[in-house]
């Protein structure tokens, strides 16, 4: 292997587990996330003369994540299984009022914050997740293949909606 | 009240918590906060919301599957378990290399006493969530180093200043099991990196990290902690960002 991919390999593999963390709160399962962690590090090696030395890996190998992803959601799609439900948001300005309580949100435990971010609808997860990992807007915008003033609203009603459904299961 | 709008102050919240704003931003958002209850109370919401991400559950591959993505790009197939975790460790060696330093990762018998862990992790979260947990916030190295004179019974020299992608935060006076530490508090991203100097004679260090320049890894309750010693000193960094990424700091903070 040519010293460049051996660089690449080791920054990739250094990478492996927020892309695995990331896999797993998708697919929300450990054998899927397994899987999509592999086939993610197969396209990547295949694909690997076209990296920008230079350029952002985290965000190549996180954008390779998520379209085999979504390949593989199509191919099961296709062969009749299951996919959620598209995002339906529209009723949630209610979740964004001002005076919203968080003294509960200091008392939440961690298997409860995972059931919550599982329940979220797979696109507001997946800016909630990439929000949180550090990406920009712009970036996520790349990521999950929307506008930048999609990325901004569906976030906010994202971590909003987290923390309605933490306050149930407090209550 | 400050020129800036809600929205705008809105807008400038998050941002601000994932640190990209210019200080000339933050000074306006910071006015704003000071004289808006409203936008004051959303920034908490916002920071409430991100200490609840910070304690969801992570997910790590385990090391057959890190194995197995090393096996798929060219090392010798069926790679036993043993050999696995050596390949998981050498990734880990491999970026501290890079960085020009001498890396001895624990062996498989080396667990370290579980209650230095343990109180490591503790020191750390004490950090995380006390309402003060910095006694001198950060202007820089030469700033927070002095700080400690009188303070603790040992100077803490060569403290890693930080950087762009590791800012220093301040610093702490700290207990660690029976005597006084001097806590440096780093920022990576949104995660907090505590590194925790002390004197280590008659602490039950782990006995790989006993040798000026080698360290132990190790793992409690979600945290990693990369242990050192140098001299009459030991060293114990903590945080919740991954291994390999708490490893490549540690090379950054080695001498």
């Amino acid at each position: 292997m040519a010293a460049e991919e051996d660089k690449g390999l080791t920054e990739a593999l250094a990478l492996a587990e927020p892309l695995y963390d990331f896999a797993r709160y998708l697919t929300k399962s450990s054998a899927e996330a397994e899987d999509l962690l592999q086939e993610t590090f197969v396209r990547a090696l295949g694909a690997y003369d076209r990296f920008e030395p230079g350029s952002n890996m985290k965000a190549w190998l996180f954008r390779i994540l998520r379209n085999t992803f979504l390949d593989q959601r199509r191919r099961d799609k296709k062969r009749g299984g299951t996919s959620e439900l598209a995002e339906d948001m529209a009723n949630d300005d209610e979740l964004l009022r001002d005076d919203v309580e968080i003294d509960f949100l200091k008392h939440v435990v961690a298997e409860d914050i995972e059931r919550a971010l599982m329940g979220l609808p797979e696109e507001s997860r997946l800016v909630v997740l990439l929000d949180f990992e550090g990406f920009d807007e712009e970036e996520i915008a790349d990521l999950a293949g929307c506008a930048r003033g999609t990325v901004k609203s569906r976030l906010s009603r994202a971590r909003a909606r987290l923390r309605a459904s933490l306050a149930e299961y407090v209550r | 009240m400050t020129t800036l709008d809600h929205a705008r102050a809105k807008e400038l919240v998050h941002e601000n918590l994932r640190g990209r704003l210019s200080s000339h931003e933050a000074g306006e958002l910071e006015a704003h906060l000071a004289s808006c209850e409203t936008c004051r109370h959303f920034d908490s919401v916002e920071r409430a919301t991100d200490d609840v991400l910070a304690r969801r559950p992570k997910h790590a591959p385990s090391r057959e599957l890190i194995a197995k993505l090393k096996t798929r790009a060219g090392e010798p197939p069926r790679a036993s378990r043993r050999r696995a975790a050596l390949l998981y460790a050498g990734i880990a060696c491999s970026l501290a290399a890079a960085a020009g330093v001498s890396l001895v990762v624990r062996s498989a018998r080396d667990h370290g006493d579980p209650r230095f862990q343990d109180e490591a992790v503790n020191d750390h979260l004490r950090i995380l969530y006390s309402e003060h947990p910095l006694d001198i916030a950060s202007g820089g190295v030469h700033q927070v180093r002095p700080w400690f004179e009188g303070k603790v019974d040992f100077a803490p020299m060569d403290i890693f200043e930080g950087d762009d992608e590791l800012p220093m935060q301040g610093g702490a006076v700290a207990v660690f099991m029976d005597r006084k530490a001097a806590a440096f508090v780093y920022k990576r991203r949104l995660h907090v990196v505590s590194l925790f100097v002390m004197r280590k004679e008659g602490l039950p260090w782990p006995r790989s990290a006993q040798c000026d320049g080698c360290t132990f890894v190790g793992t409690a309750r979600g945290f990693t902690t990369v242990t050192w010693s140098e001299g009459e000193l030991g060293y114990v960094l903590v945080s919740d960002v991954d291994k390999n990424e708490l490893t490549a700091i540690s090379a950054k903070m080695i001498r």
